[in-house]
């Protein structure tokens, strides 16, 4: 039995040979051979009517207009910054690494427990994000309004991992804030909690409700919840530089 | 006469003694009538609950803080005088925890309270519910109430606490304009 033909393989797409024989007119190709030339002596006519100043001639425009045009070059972007880059960066009084300081501070010890590392280390961003604002909010009354542990840390401590968890928090904290995002919207007061009553607390004879709240996580043998509380309703001034 | 020199250097020796401080609670009369001024009177008070000063008193034990030239792992290191307040109730079980930063504006006495916190028992030890931050205030406190729950209380009568003796401010009530504090230095590089 015969055995069944093949199919004859696809001629190859005759693109190139077409190519080959479009005319050549002036170092361009043209499919109609008489458009082009009545284009190119249109444009060597034109080329003498076209100022100096480097701006088209009215048939390379036409031309540009009817030929499809290369996309223009892409805006260079910047390359990502390095983590580090914005360590010295100053918000206001404090400079992003003494945010990471007192976060590391007031978080020493902490570990996620139960909770995942990611909602652990969401809960530092949220405490940087709450300093910034009152850096921003009170400059140097910041400390007399909303108190914090100092912005300097033990060698100890920096040489530690929970550090560069706060300094990456703190980081985050800046550059999100630098973005326009503001995680904890305004808000500057936290707390710990150390057990879990999660309800509000006053400060003075205001009571004020917990906005956002993280954990449970673990210090030592104790649990602990980090607490964002809202502003008060009646926020006090600002502190403006004379 | 080299007797009669001795005996200036021994009164003298022992007129410093007398008038030494003593230990935490040396400050004076009229920065405690301050202070209690501003516990009562501040525009954000009250701030000791009502339930603590019910018979009309309050029971209270302070802890005055100057700057330290070395300060340790669980101290300020903002150079400000500090003074730390419980208010207690009658059985010393309960309080009210008050931090208060001092500074003076002119001739008058500048109270700022910066921090607030509630004092309570739990299974037997004494513990603290800071309104303001984390696991480093909360050391930093425990270790002044732990000062403060040995340190004798004094009691004075609500009625008797006078007020407009000092400047006082808190976290939510302040005045700009008593505040021309200098910019921060630049950090020093490490």
């Amino acid at each position: 039995m015969p055995r069944p033909q093949r199919k004859p393989p696809k001629p190859e797409p005759q693109q190139n040979n077409w190519v080959l024989f479009m005319p050549i007119i002036n170092g361009r190709y043209y499919a109609n051979p008489q458009y082009g030339t009545g284009l190119e002596r249109a444009r060597a006519a034109d080329a003498g009517s076209s100022d100096q100043s480097g701006r088209k001639s009215l048939v390379d425009q036409i031309a540009d207009w009817i030929s499809p045009q290369p996309p223009p070059p892409a805006s260079p972007t910047p390359p990502p910054a390095a983590p580090e880059a914005y360590d010295d960066a100053t918000i206001n009084e404090l400079r992003v690494r003494q945010v990471a300081s007192i976060v590391a501070n007031e978080n020493h010890d902490v570990t996620p427990g139960k909770s995942s590392p990611e909602h652990s280390q969401n809960a530092k961003i949220a405490q940087a994000h709450a300093i910034i604002n009152a850096d921003r909010y009170f400059g140097p009354e910041r400390n007399d309004r909303v108190h914090t542990a100092p912005n300097e840390v033990t060698p100890e401590l920096e040489n530690s991992p929970q550090y560069q968890q706060a300094l990456d928090a703190a980081r985050t904290a800046f550059q999100e804030q630098l973005a326009g995002k503001d995680r904890v919207q305004g808000r500057m007061w936290f707390n710990h909690r150390y057990n879990d009553y999660l309800g509000r607390r006053h400060l003075g004879d205001e009571y004020v409700d917990v906005a956002q709240h993280f954990g449970p996580f673990q210090l030592g043998n104790q649990t602990v919840y980090t607490a964002i509380d809202n502003n008060p309703k009646n926020m006090p001034k600002p502190y403006v530089k004379r | 006469m080299i007797q009669l020199n001795r005996a200036l250097i021994l009164f003298i020796c022992g007129l410093m003694l007398t008038m030494r401080p003593a230990s935490g609670q040396s400050a004076n009369k009229g920065l405690i009538d301050s202070m209690l001024d501003c516990t009562m009177h501040e525009e954000g008070g009250p701030w000791v609950p009502e339930d603590l000063r019910r018979d009309g008193l309050l029971r209270f034990s302070y802890l005055y803080e100057p700057p330290k030239k070395n300060p340790g792992e669980y101290d300020d290191h903002d150079n400000e005088h500090r003074l730390y307040v419980a208010f207690w109730n009658p059985e010393r079980s309960k309080g009210e925890f008050l931090d208060f930063s001092l500074d003076r504006l002119g001739s008058r006495r500048l109270l700022i309270i910066t921090n607030q916190g509630d004092i309570y028992y739990t299974d037997g030890k004494l513990d603290m519910d800071v309104f303001q931050g984390g696991v480093w205030m909360h050391r930093h406190y425990m270790i002044r109430l732990a000062k403060l729950r040995a340190t004798p209380v004094q009691t004075v009568s609500v009625r008797k606490i006078r007020s407009g003796l000092a400047l006082c401010e808190s976290p939510w009530h302040w005045h700009p304009e008593w505040h021309t504090r200098p910019p921060a230095k630049a950090p020093t590089k490490k």
